[in-house]
Parts: C-alpha cells; structure tokens; sequence
C-alpha cells in the first residue's frame, strides 16, 4: 500500500508541478488537479498497476484523494489475486 | 432535416475533444485526418475520455468502448465526409492549408451542407470566399475541452445566411452549450484579448521578470483564473499559439501581435506544451 502511494503521489507531483501534499487531501476541492490531468491520471493507474477502471468504479469517492486511489488500487490487485 | 452525422477534420486536441462531445450527446462522426497515426492516438483518447467522462460530469452518459467504437469512423480520405450531415473543421491555423480544405470539402459535399469552422483566428468571411457556398459557411469557436465547457463563441461571416446558424444552432443546443454571437473580425473577441494576454506573459518570462509558476499564479490566484496564460498555451499548443498571433499581426499589421522570440523559439525547439510533453511546463 505505501509503494501505491509513492507511486501515485510522485506522478502526480512529476506532473502537475506542484510542492509536498497531504496523502488525504482532496484533489478535486483543492483544486490540485484539473479535469485533463483526471483523465491522464485514469489511464496511469490502468497502465502502471495493470488494472481496469470499470463503469461501476467511477466514482469520485475513489479517486479524491491519494489515500483513496491507494485502496482502490489495492482492492483492485487483491480482486486479480484471488 | 435532422443533423445525426457529423465530419470533424482535424484529429487534434479540438478534434479529439469536439468529437468526445458529438459522441456523448448521440452523434455519429466521421474523423479526418492526414495521419493514420494520429487517428490511432485519437481513437484511444476519445475512447478514454468517454469511458472517464462520467468522473468529471456526472450528468454524461456511460458510453462504453464498443459503444464510442461503434459511433466514429476515422479516415485519412476527406471523400469520407460525403454523406454527414454538417462540418467541423479544425485543422492546422494555416491560411494555405484551410483554403485547400474548403476548395476540397466544397467539392465532396453536397451543396446544403453547413460548413463550421473551428478557427482561432482566421476569418469567417475569408474561409466562406473560398467557398461557392458562402452563406453555408459559420464560426463555431469551441473552447477547450468541449466537452467539459458550457458555452462557445460563434461567429457570423458576411454571407453566412440564417438558416446556416440555425442550423448551428440546433448543434450546440443538442451539445448543451450556451452560445455568444459576435461579429467578424480576425481573432473573434476571445483569441484576439487572449493571444495578447499570452504573448506578454511569455515575453514576462523572456525577460525574467517572473518565471512561468510565478506568471500563472498571479492570474490564478489575484485574478480568479482557472488557469494561468501559460498553463493555457501549454495546452492549445505553443505552435498553434504563434500560428494565432501570426495571423494576428498579419491582419491588423499592429506590432502589439508580434510574436515573443521566445514563442518562437520554443516551437523551433519542438517544446510544443502539452501534445510534446513540454512547453514552459513539462508533462
């Protein structure tokens, strides 16, 4: 789970410019990213943890935050293990 | 009669986001372009925004990849628009190269067909003259990405008839999109205030005044904007940008449209923003 949210949070910062942020902020709200980058970060985490965001997956809730996208990707990768 | 199929030219940023549009409001499209890789790109973006589109609008559709697959059509041949029922064109901003395109597409359609054009800058009356269908010929300035925005410029040229902006009209309303018409004139209002806007900053930049953070934060922060001038020329493209301005401070012969040599520069470089994965920001 911390390698996700390293991973997550490095590509987020490599690609929006910005400094050190809390693992629970909000993306959206804080403004931090942008609907283009929303899209982009979708396809990132499909193609790096070899995932697949289905229609029932897309709700903010899952994505709003770094710790959220962490547990969403973990629960994903659990799903394909089992 | 009701417009259902329409041919986009131009499979970049506006193409691919227009059509990602077209497509959630229950268009089928016709996409053009002169590279078969390009439309490859286009195709899995256009899929991919639709797939995630309900994340950032929770009022679109669930369009799955079969379905979005099965509402476009991709073509290197322009004789692949012959049967839509209107055009948007958003090709390169190039005088030469759009002339050729409408002396082609005039040819392929059939004469009632409605010509959009999807121009930073360059003239509606201008595009309507290379035309035999003058009347038939309209300004739809989409902004960026269409569709994640509620409202467009449109532009009526001298000869562009009532029926044609019905017409357009009928499009955008369907699109769910507000409409503000304006009159002709280069640039419309929007890239003619905007393209100033961004040429000062990069000139801003130029002169080390502010570095590109600094530059976009003062807008973001001071002025409210969503995004800064920079941020926004990463995006439409820094060619596209100096192409603008080109055309600009060609067609008002005003030196306040020259084009910062760092413009220049960086797309001499290939720094294009955004579509190069770097302009003054990398990506």
């Amino acid at each position: 789970m911390k390698q996700i949210i390293l991973t997550v949070k490095a590509y987020i910062q490599d690609n929006i410019a910005t400094d050190e942020f809390e693992d629970d902020l909000d993306l959206f709200e804080s403004g931090l990213i942008n609907s283009l980058f929303t899209i982009q970060l979708m396809t990132y985490l499909e193609k790096t943890f070899a995932i697949k965001i289905t229609m029932d997956d897309l709700e903010l809730s899952n994505f709003c935050s770094v710790n959220a996208i962490a547990i969403f990707v973990q629960k994903k990768l659990d799903k394909i293990s089992t | 009669m009701m417009i259902n199929n329409i041919g986009v030219i131009g499979a970049g940023v506006m193409g691919r986001g227009i059509t990602v549009d077209l497509i959630a409001h229950g268009f089928k499209v016709a996409l053009i372009d002169i590279s078969e890789t390009i439309l490859t790109k286009a195709k899995k973006d256009i899929v991919d925004t639709l797939r995630f589109l309900p994340l950032l609008n929770k009022n679109a559709p669930l369009i799955s990849p079969k379905t979005a697959l099965a509402s476009i059509k991709t073509s290197t041949h322009l004789t692949h628009v012959k049967n839509c029922d209107f055009i948007i064109e958003n090709i390169s901003e190039k005088w030469e190269l759009k002339e050729a395109l409408y002396l082609r597409l005039d040819r392929i359609c059939a004469s009632e067909i409605c010509f959009a054009a999807d121009t930073s800058c360059i003239p509606i009356t201008r595009i309507g003259a290379a035309t035999n269908r003058p009347d038939r010929v309209i300004g739809i300035h989409f902004m960026n990405p269409s569709y994640l925005k509620s409202t467009v410029e449109i532009i009526r040229g001298e000869q562009t008839s009532d029926n044609t902006e019905s017409k357009a009209q009928a499009i955008l309303t369907r699109l769910e999109k507000e409409t503000i018409l304006v009159k002709d004139t280069p640039g419309f209002v929007s890239n003619r205030i905007s393209h100033l806007f961004m040429n000062e900053a990069i000139c801003v930049v130029q002169e080390e005044v502010a570095n590109p953070g600094q530059v976009d934060q003062i807008f973001k922060k001071c002025f409210g904007h969503t995004m800064g001038p920079l941020e926004t020329a990463d995006l439409i493209g820094l060619d596209t940008v100096l192409n603008s301005l080109e055309v600009l401070y060609n067609a008002y012969d005003n030196p306040k449209y020259q084009p910062c040599p760092l413009l220049k520069k960086m797309v001499t470089q290939g720094r294009l923003g955004r579509k190069s994965k770097e302009g003054f920001y990398k990506y």
